[in-house]
């Protein structure tokens, strides 16, 4: 195989039509003619095809295995463990605090059921200060007179009684146990 | 303790009681002129009273002369007003007996003056609650019969 003259570079950027010498080009019809650059060009081709074929098998996804493996994987058993755990500790957590949370209000229940006769009721509480205050004796300022507060068996009613100094004894003894003098500067 | 706030409530109601003891807002002043002695059939009017008034007092019978009310409100003093607020005057049926009543204000303390004929029997001032009655007597200052005057606070 006499060598050629011609520069290899041309080979490096033919089209791969050219290199394998189908092409209706001077380079074409050149790889056809010439043994030299026709070897050369076959060089060319294989080593492209290998580059080809491997990146071909790079890029080419291994779904086979993948979905293989999923198939035949139990439920759950895919997550990590620390998703697991965390899973589990929450759960205690929640059913730990809505424990705690009905305990709290069955103490309370509890508390307010055992306490409620202790704890007045309004009704009651309204009667017994509404009782108290009606007992306390009134307020009465009477300048010039005697006043006698006579109260009575129902604390809801009280007697007051006026005389002056000059009043007859007799009509003023007409309180059954005799009046009670009180002073008028002071009042009751 | 979480049972404290159930005794809120009640303690909130019984508060809210309590004020209502001393609303003035929504009582009535209810005034009786009772004669005393020479009556002997009982009147249902005056029956708490006089039941009261036999244990205590040294008359025979009792007997209804004539009665009145007025709201509460209607004596308390308009806002603003510097003086004691309006009065109120009212002359019975007979006797000459004349009541003339007047509020001194927020405590609830009334002024009652009541004259028979040209004599004034009482004048004071009286404090007064919602449920209470007070039964006002004195020695006759005229030759007419005893007369008792019974102030009742009562809801209206």
């Amino acid at each position: 195989m006499s060598a050629c003259d011609r520069p290899v570079e041309a080979l490096l950027t033919a089209e791969l039509d050219e290199l394998a010498g189908k092409a209706d080009t001077e380079l074409g019809r050149h790889v056809r003619d010439c043994p030299h650059c026709s070897a050369a060009a076959r060089k060319i081709l294989a080593a492209n095809a290998a580059l080809n074929e491997s990146l071909t098998r790079g890029w080419q996804p291994l779904s086979g295995p993948l979905i293989a493996r999923a198939r035949s994987r139990k439920r759950g058993a895919g997550r990590p463990s620390w998703s697991v755990q965390w899973a589990v500790g929450g759960t205690r957590l929640v059913w730990g605090a809505v424990a705690i949370s009905v305990l709290a209000v069955w103490i309370t229940l509890v508390a307010v059921v055992i306490r409620h006769d202790r704890l007045p009721d309004s009704e009651s509480v309204t009667e017994r200060i509404a009782a108290e205050r009606t007992a306390e004796p009134p307020l009465v300022e009477a300048p010039g007179y005697n006043v006698a507060v006579v109260p009575t068996a129902n604390p809801a009613i009280t007697i007051v009684w006026f005389s002056k100094e000059n009043d007859d004894a007799d009509a003023v003894d007409a309180i059954r146990d005799g009046p009670i003098a009180v002073d008028p500067a002071r009042g009751l | 303790m979480p049972w404290t706030r159930f005794a809120t409530v009640p303690l909130l109601l019984t508060l809210l009681g309590a004020c209502d003891l001393v609303d003035s807002k929504s009582a009535r002043l209810h005034f009786q002129l009772i004669e005393a002695n020479g009556f002997e059939q009982a009147d249902p009017r005056i029956a708490d009273v006089v039941e009261q008034l036999t244990d205590s007092l040294r008359f025979e019978g009792y007997s209804l002369n004539s009665e009145f009310s007025v709201p509460l409100a209607a004596l308390s003093p308009e806002p603003g007003d510097e003086g004691d607020g309006p009065r109120f005057v009212f002359v019975a049926n007979e006797g000459g007996v004349r009541f003339e009543i007047g509020n001194l204000g927020e405590d609830q303390k009334l002024h009652i003056r009541i004259d028979q004929g040209p004599e004034t029997i009482v004048e004071a001032t009286v404090g007064l609650r919602l449920d209470q009655t007070l039964v006002l007597g004195s020695v006759p200052r005229t030759d007419d019969d005893v007369l008792l005057f019974v102030v009742r606070m009562v809801e209206a």
